[in-house]
């Protein structure tokens, strides 16, 4: 009886033994990763451009969602994304949510840079449109003295004189007939009216004029003295 | 007692008095008196606008009203007086203009001049050009504001230049010789704008914001406007938190800064061609007032011929049959009006021989003008296009990470929003809140949009001052 006993007792701490040894195994085993909702696996859609691997139930796949077509002239590289970096190692929706802001914010930067460039080249050129005009209207200044005021307020007079000129030149042939000895529109005494920046003398031929007047007007002081050149010219084979 | 003959005093020509008058009241309509005109000023505010009500407006570039037959063919060109490259100079630096004007009147938060992709401003003022030139200048103008409410609906503006800017007086302040056209235009617009309510006014400026929200980022946000056949209105309202919004916002300011570049842009062009096009405007007011002098000379004279040798043919005589002194001094009369007749005409002829002349000489400086302007239309251009495009293109890009992140954000699959048609947004955004009264009359905003927990519109305009001007 006692031996029946302990072979009884035996065999119950076999079996415990066994229980306790299938209830580790349990624990040990691999547990499935946790997905946002039990329909759909964690995958992306990609754009069109961008090829996608297909996706898998599990384990959920590193997802790229870099795209493919950056803007050309935003200059952005590509950089390494932060799920490419860890290809092949599982990423939260958290993770990935934090790469794509963080890639917004990169490419947002990107776009500032390109609208501060713009922006930089635009006030330089309104400084040089500044200086130009100041320029010109230093000039306009030291030829007679009449400030060089903006187109709308009214015309210098110098450039009124210069643009009945410039009509003057553009006449028909048939009128231009009659401006000789100075017609309506005065433009006979422009070639006189001008001398008080392009020298003495008077310019009967309407080209020898035209030279004068583009002379007048031009503000790159290289072209200008060589026009001025050419109008003594003419001044000088019409006396 | 014999008959005492008629003397050949004052005969009665009934007839050719008549005809003289009626050519003389006609002479007298083509007179055209210039006067000064008075300086109008748009109207400004009496008091602060609040920052919730300022408005912001977008100039888009003016049709420039160029027909098709006109395009190519040179021939119509000089019939019609329309050259496209003027034209196209113009539809950017009319438009400036105007924005200007609006600028000036202190009565609207940022006033751009906008490229086409610009799409959701408070309110977007389009005009097209009918007439232009040193005298004239006709503009169509529309205006429709975010809720699809049409402000102005191709109104035709009028003006005559003023006389005075094209004066050769540096003592006068500058102004454009049809700036009270343009200040019509602000009025106009203002008036529009006072016949909404504040909160049909702080409606719009939500309304803009969201529009632009789904249009980025159609999926969450497209519930939250409604569209009805281009009437829309707002149906929800973000929570004030919302980060796709915020993000969305942050975006906006972008867009602000590159319709404030591509404005700077126009505004640089017209600083260049200023001057040149104001010259060109100051000749061709001469040359059309010429031109339109000599051509009512031209009418008058002919027709006063016409009337004369027609008087000397057909007045009856006014001589009894012996009084051969009256008869003989008629027919010196009428042989003095014939003559006259035809001197008149041949006056009027040569008149509207210097007429054209003239015309020739006005389409001279139209062509000279428009060729030195052209490279310039060019360059503005292709500049605003190359931004324009580029940013486009990083749109379609931030609308593809947008559209990842609210995936990530919600959990959600649907469609990317290059296909778009979403196949099934799971969820709202969990942070919405809706708006009391969704039904959207059809005109412009609803009167209560929104609750007290609504995100207060800071994305949709930054005020007057947070944005460079040109």
């Amino acid at each position: 009886m006692m031996g029946d006993g302990g072979n009884v007792q035996q065999s119950q701490r076999i079996l415990a033994l066994a229980a306790l040894l299938a209830l580790a195994a349990c624990q040990s085993s691999p547990t499935k990763s946790p997905l946002p909702t039990p329909s759909a696996p964690a995958t992306i859609p990609a754009p069109p451009s961008v090829p996608q691997p297909p996706a898998k139930p599990e384990p959920p796949q590193p997802v790229s969602t870099t795209s493919q077509s950056t803007p050309p002239s935003s200059g952005s590289p590509s950089k390494g994304d932060p799920a490419a970096s860890k290809e092949g190692s599982p990423q939260t929706s958290e993770e990935r949510r934090v790469a794509v802001a963080q890639r917004i914010d990169e490419s947002l930067g990107t776009f500032d840079a390109t609208l501060r460039k713009e922006q930089g080249d635009l006030a330089k050129e309104r400084e040089q449109r500044a200086s130009d005009t100041a320029k010109s209207g230093a000039d306009a200044k030291g030829g007679d003295g009449v400030e060089d005021v903006n187109a709308d307020a009214g015309i210098d007079p110098e450039k009124a004189k210069a643009r009945e000129a410039r009509r003057g030149g553009m006449k028909s042939e048939a009128e231009g007939a009659k401006t000789g000895e100075g017609d309506k529109t005065g433009s006979g005494d422009n070639g006189a009216a001008e001398q008080g920046n392009v020298g003495e003398g008077h310019v009967d031929d309407i080209v020898g004029r035209q030279i004068c007047e583009a002379a007048q007007k031009e503000t790159d002081p290289e072209l200008k003295d060589k026009l001025m050149k050419e109008c003594q010219q003419y001044r000088n084979g019409s006396k | 007692m014999s008959k005492r003959p008629r003397s050949p005093r004052l005969i009665e020509w009934r007839t050719p008095a008549g005809i003289l008058c009626a050519v003389l009241l006609l002479a007298g309509c083509m007179v055209q008196e210039e006067r000064p005109q008075a300086k109008l000023v748009p109207i400004q505010p009496q008091a602060e606008i609040p920052q919730t009500q300022i408005l912001d407006v977008g100039v888009r570039l003016f049709d420039p009203g160029i027909p098709a037959d006109v395009m190519t063919d040179i021939e119509q060109q000089n019939k019609k007086s329309i050259y496209p490259d003027l034209r196209r100079a113009e539809s950017r630096y009319l438009a400036m203009n105007l924005r200007n004007t609006l600028e000036s009147s202190g009565q609207w938060g940022a006033v751009r001049v906008i490229p086409d992709m610009a799409q959701f401003v408070d309110v977007i003022v389009t005009g097209r050009i009918v007439e232009s030139n040193g005298k004239y200048l006709k503009l169509d103008i529309s205006a429709v504001d975010a809720s699809g409410h049409k402000w102005l609906d191709n109104q035709r503006y009028d003006g005559v230049a003023d006389l005075a800017s094209y004066k050769d007086n540096p003592a006068l302040k500058p102004r454009d010789p049809f700036q009270n056209l343009y200040v019509k235009i602000a009025d106009d617009l203002l008036a529009a704008r006072k016949k909404l309510s504040v909160a049909q006014i702080e409606g719009l400026r939500r309304l803009a914001g969201l529009r632009f929200a789904a249009d980025l980022a159609p999926d969450p946000f497209k519930a939250y406007v409604a569209d009805n056949k281009g009437q829309y209105a707002v149906t929800r309202l973000p929570a004030p938190d919302d980060p796709l919004y915020t993000r969305i916002d942050s975006i906006r300011q972008r867009d602000f800064a590159l319709i404030d570049t591509v404005n700077d842009y126009y505004s640089g062009f017209s600083d260049t061609i200023h001057e040149s096009y104001s010259a060109w405007r100051r000749d061709s007011y001469d040359d059309i007032t010429e031109y339109e002098k000599l051509n009512g000379q031209a009418k008058m004279r002919t027709a006063l011929g016409a009337a004369a040798i027609l008087a000397a043919i057909f007045v009856p005589s006014q001589c009894s049959g012996g009084d051969y002194n009256c008869q003989r001094i008629e027919s010196v009369a009428r042989s003095a009006a014939a003559i006259g007749g035809t001197t008149g005409i041949l006056s009027g002829l040569k008149k509207r021989s210097d007429a054209k002349i003239k015309a020739d000489s006005i389409r001279e400086l139209a062509t000279s003008f428009q060729a030195e302007v052209a490279p310039q239309v060019i360059e503005v251009e292709g500049r605003t296009l190359r931004l324009t495009g580029t940013a486009e293109d990083q749109y379609e890009e931030w609308r593809r990470m947008l559209h990842t992140l609210y995936v990530e954000e919600t959990g959600g699959v649907v469609a990317p929003p290059a296909t778009a048609a979403p196949t099934g947004k799971t969820t709202a955004a969990p942070t919405a809140t809706p708006v009391a009264a969704p039904v959207a009359p059809a005109a412009v905003a609803p009167a209560n949009p929104a609750p007290a927990a609504a995100k207060p519109d800071a994305g949709t305009n930054p005020g007057p001052g947070a944005q460079p001007k040109n």
